[in-house]
């Protein structure tokens, strides 16, 4: 390796990276174009509207999201977790034992948002939860009631400087969750019934929509997504709570 | 009424953004920033969209506002001040 292939190389590349998204924008363009003559997402969106009541589920956003669309949405997971880890390594990545007692030393945050978020916190909690369970009933579901729920627990990081997620259990709601959604698509591919990635291989009968039990393994998945979602953005809330320095220059919050 | 309310939403989208590009305070462009997230709530649900509105109400208005005000905390509220 010596210096005048390696300048090249260098002048290459950027060369290379251009035509290549050059390329693909093309394509895209080309795509784009194409779909938008022949109004394809109209027909395709009252495609899945009428075969959403198969699955007895209410929302048919639900249905579209959770079951025909079940792989984008383990794939969403898995970009979030991928974000997570991310910015874990970027603000842990400090020098020394500065993570050892940062929080410590913030000034205790005033009396009337304590009070008002341990008001606030249970009824957070409770509604992220109702958006959670009844994600195939009415909108919502598993990613915003996750955000609720991560949100409430935020507002308490805030209100009390001694409250700490356990990263431990943290990872560990992630990890089963996750695999669980993993598990439940594998069974719906195994299963001679449905045969497909996350067929609804439990019994999900027509009559039953509606009720708080019904659309079979739906409200399950979503339930996983949500505690997964949860405690992603916790345990990302919680690494930006955790690197902010002593307060000389902030005023409130 | 509801175009009326959808402008109602748009104008108030852009105070939103106004405030947040003109307000030196960054603790107030974060809020300003909020409002527009706001107004897009508004506006899924006018376009019976209330999925995405919910979680547009989740991400858009509580948690991104959240790391901003995070980013806020530390570097300071005044924009001169870097």
């Amino acid at each position: 390796m010596n210096g005048a292939p390696l300048r090249k190389r260098i002048r290459v590349r950027p060369l290379l990276l251009s035509l290549l998204c050059g390329w693909l924008f093309a394509l895209q363009a080309a795509i784009l174009l194409g779909q938008g003559r022949d109004d394809l997402s109209g027909t395709v969106g009252d495609a899945l509207l009428a075969q959403a009541p198969e699955m007895a589920s209410a929302n048919a956003v639900t249905t579209v999201v959770v079951s025909y669309r079940g792989f984008d949405t383990l794939g969403e997971v898995t970009v979030l977790f991928l974000a997570a880890t991310g910015i874990a390594l970027f603000f842990g990545a400090h020098p020394g034992g500065r993570a050892a007692q940062p929080r410590a030393r913030r000034r205790p945050p005033n009396e009337m948002m304590v009070t008002g978020i341990r008001l606030l916190f249970p009824v957070l909690v409770l509604f992220g939860v109702y958006i959670v369970v009844h994600g195939h009933l009415s909108p919502g579901g598993g990613f915003q009631g996750g955000v609720v729920i991560a949100t409430a627990f935020f507002l308490r990081m805030l209100a009390d400087p001694d409250f700490l997620l356990d990263h431990g259990w943290v990872r560990l709601l992630e990890s089963l969750s996750g695999s669980g959604f993993v598990l439940f698509g594998l069974a719906g591919l195994t299963l001679v019934a449905t045969g497909t990635f996350l067929g609804n291989f439990l019994p999900h009968p027509v009559a039953a929509m509606g009720q708080l039990l019904s659309a079979g393994v739906i409200p399950l998945i979503y339930i996983l997504v949500g505690i997964k979602v949860g405690a992603e953005v916790g345990a990302i809330f919680q690494d930006m709570v955790e690197q902010a320095p002593e307060p000389d220059p902030k005023q409130e919050t | 009424m509801t175009g009326l309310l959808a402008i109602l939403l748009f104008a108030w989208m852009i105070g939103g953004a106004l405030l947040a590009i003109l307000q030196r305070d960054l603790l107030q462009a974060v809020v300003g920033l909020s409002l527009v997230s706001l107004g897009a709530v508004g506006q899924f649900f006018l376009l019976q969209a209330p999925d995405v509105a919910l979680t547009e109400a989740a991400i858009g208005v509580a948690a991104s506002s959240f790391v901003l005000l995070m980013g806020v905390r530390q570097l300071g509220r005044d924009e001169d001040s870097k």
